[in-house]
């Protein structure tokens, strides 16, 4: 199925790669097999193969001969019946089974090769949070991770803690921190979260998805705009999201835009609170719900809490600089970047903070103990589309200097022009220089 | 110039290829070519040009399948029914398909009847007066194309299953996203 048509993209970037022209046969015999199972620890688990079925006793590995014996049948199996050796991802031949259903009338190809070809690509599905696996069709992605079945394959014969099986976690790791101009890298580059241990046991972390489509943008010339992945999940029953565009640009816009706004330094030093935070409002499996992933999927989480509210009377936060907190202006900075990105003009951010000072101007011209002018700002702050705005607007308007009577009425033209669905999103960033420009203006002695 | 017919519906489900052993599945965003020729014979057309869907969201449905056999008690033979299971599905919420025909007098034949999209009970109906569109008109409406390649060589293309119509021959294409494809956003 779909991890065969992987597995024979890979043996042709990995064949013209080292200028070898390898069957498949040859290269699933004399190169995989090897690699992943004979060892005592494997790489990936034998699902219901021989390699893993009858099934080892709790802690044990197999030894030599067992290993032998076990990887011999399932050759055998292979070449004699393909559709019934239990090939990675391919449907149940059991007409009894419940998923028999979901079988095509359509014949399938089912042939040793492509059964063979089942493994290699079984194994280079990257694991990312929220249970799923992607399946990236870019040779350069490939062959990066078939370089990382070596060092894993040192790293499980080293180290006697580390828990075998685990090559999907293990891609996506090592996708994560895999760099094309430093090539393979040792193990101990990876991150510190890569791995966890209890009991005694070390395993592999899964990785968060934003870094993994992080990394995948890095690999693809910066011309690429998008790149189709399929996401799914194996396990005794499957799930299959299907194939999901990746809007490479819209994935690396609010990254960049933060290290434009805010500054190179203050990026690089919170590098991975940020990677983690972009990406955090809705688990994965919610972001391919949109048929795409991009910019939105890479939502923060705690972000809605600050945007305006959209059910009538409902009144939310503003956001709150009074903290002197480095991760809170962080966390500020993520917000902005995502509203930039999500707006996709920049220059809304100057329009942004010309707004906050007409408001911010106007709240501090009002009367001394009237709350009037107070109220009307906060109107225009929580107002929930667009006509709620221009009509809170205009309360404000009424009593404000006529100096700024322009100003507010080229605001207001702005609004009524946006995009409906653009709205919001302004808001919310009128919203952040509002909370900062007050905080700033209360700070100064008058 | 081409003629757009709109169909809409309550539902839709397009099962992706690689479905086959799930307790899981999301309906996939686009026309395969073997869905479409099976809409263009059962519409009776001589040529379906392009299709453009778009969905309000996905909507997740539970649902039971049936095995594909029936069980027998060995000993007597006594037919036992067949097993179930429980079958989460992401159906398409309110899809709105535009398909594009070459001549008027086929969009008209093709706007008087009703489609599957793809099971037989997510029916969609023809809404609207036909549209007239230049081929730019018709890449400004929203929604998610495949466009049918030859071959898995072509930038970006993928398989995307087996024609059923032309010997279970391996279909390709490359997917393209236009406008609001999908109208409502998953919320956090």
């Amino acid at each position: 199925m779909i991890t065969a048509v992987i597995g024979r993209q890979f043996l042709a970037a990995y064949n013209a790669a080292h200028g070898l022209s390898l069957s498949v046969a040859e290269y699933f015999e004399e190169r995989f097999i090897p690699l992943f199972f004979d060892h005592p620890k494997y790489i990936m688990h034998g699902g219901n193969s021989r390699l893993s079925n009858p099934p080892f006793k709790k802690g044990q590995y197999p030894d030599a001969t067992d290993r032998n014996k076990r990887i011999g049948e399932l050759l055998k199996f292979i070449r004699e019946d393909p559709a019934g050796s239990s090939p990675v991802g391919f449907p149940s031949t059991d007409v009894l089974a419940t998923t028999s259903g979901q079988v095509s009338g359509a014949t399938m190809p089912i042939s040793a090769d492509e059964v063979m070809l089942s493994w290699v690509g079984g194994a280079l599905g990257v694991g990312v949070q929220g249970a799923l696996s992607l399946l990236i069709p870019v040779p350069e992605v490939l062959l990066a991770l078939e370089q990382g079945w070596h060092v894993y394959r040192r790293l499980l014969t080293d180290r006697h803690e580390l828990r075998p099986n685990q090559v999907n976690t293990w891609n996506g790791q090592w996708l994560r921190s895999y760099n094309a101009s430093l090539g393979a890298q040792n193990g101990e580059l990876l991150p510190a979260d890569a791995f966890s241990v209890d009991k005694g046991i070390m395993s592999a972390e899964t990785a968060p998805w934003t870094d993994v489509l992080l990394s995948l943008v890095k690999l693809l010339p910066p011309t690429a705009r998008t790149q189709t992945v399929y996401v799914y999940n194996l396990g005794q029953t499957n799930t299959t999201v299907g194939f999901v565009p990746v809007d490479l640009m819209g994935i690396r816009k609010p990254f960049d835009l933060y290290r434009k706004l805010f500054g190179e330094g203050e990026y690089t030093s919170n590098r991975s609170f940020i990677q983690n935070l972009f990406g955090s409002g809705f688990g994965f499996r919610k972001a391919c719900q949109a048929g795409a992933i991009g910019t939105y999927a890479l939502l923060p989480k705690g972000l809605r809490g600050l945007m305006p509210a959209t059910k009538p009377g409902e009144k939310t936060k503003l956001p709150d600089y009074s903290k002197n907190d480095n991760s809170l202006l962080v966390t500020y900075h993520v917000y902005i970047s995502w509203l930039l990105a999500m707006l996709n003009d920049e220059t809304l951010w100057s329009r942004a903070e010309e707004a906050a000072d007409l408001l911010v101007l106007h709240r501090s011209a009002g009367k001394k103990l009237s709350r009037g002018n107070a109220n009307a700002v906060d109107d225009v702050l929580q107002a929930g589309n667009r006509r709620n705005f221009i009509a809170a607007l205009t309360t404000v308007v009424e009593n404000a200097p006529t100096d700024t009577l322009d100003k507010f009425k080229s605001l207001a033209q702005r609004v009524d022009t946006m995009p409906p669905d653009n709205f919001p999103y302004f808001l919310t960033l009128v919203r952040f220089c509002y909370a900062l420009a007050d905080r700033q203006q209360a700070a100064t002695p008058a | 110039m081409l003629y757009a017919v709109k169909y809409t519906g309550p539902f839709g489900y397009l099962k992706p290829w690689t479905a086959v052993r799930d307790g899981e599945t999301y309906s996939q965003q686009f026309l395969t070519p073997s869905v479409i020729e099976g809409m263009r014979q059962k519409l009776g057309v001589a040529q379906i040009l392009r299709h453009r869907l778009s969905y309000d969201t996905l909507s997740q449905q539970q649902e039971v399948v049936h095995a594909r056999a029936f069980k027998e008690e060995k000993r007597t033979g006594r037919i036992l029914g067949r097993d179930r299971g429980i079958l989460l599905r992401n159906v398409l919420l309110n899809p709105v398909l535009h398909l594009a025909f070459s001549t008027r007098e086929d969009a008209e034949r093709a706007a008087r009847q009703h489609l599957c999209l793809c099971r037989n009970e997510d029916l969609v109906l023809p809404t609207g007066p036909i549209q007239e569109l230049s081929q730019e008109g018709f890449e400004a409406l929203d929604g998610f194309e495949l466009h049918f390649t030859e071959d898995g060589t072509s930038e970006g293309s993928f398989l995307v299953g087996f024609n059923r119509f032309t010997g279970n021959a391996p279909m390709y294409g490359q997917l393209s996203i236009t406008g609001r494809a999908v109208r409502y956003l998953p919320q956090s």
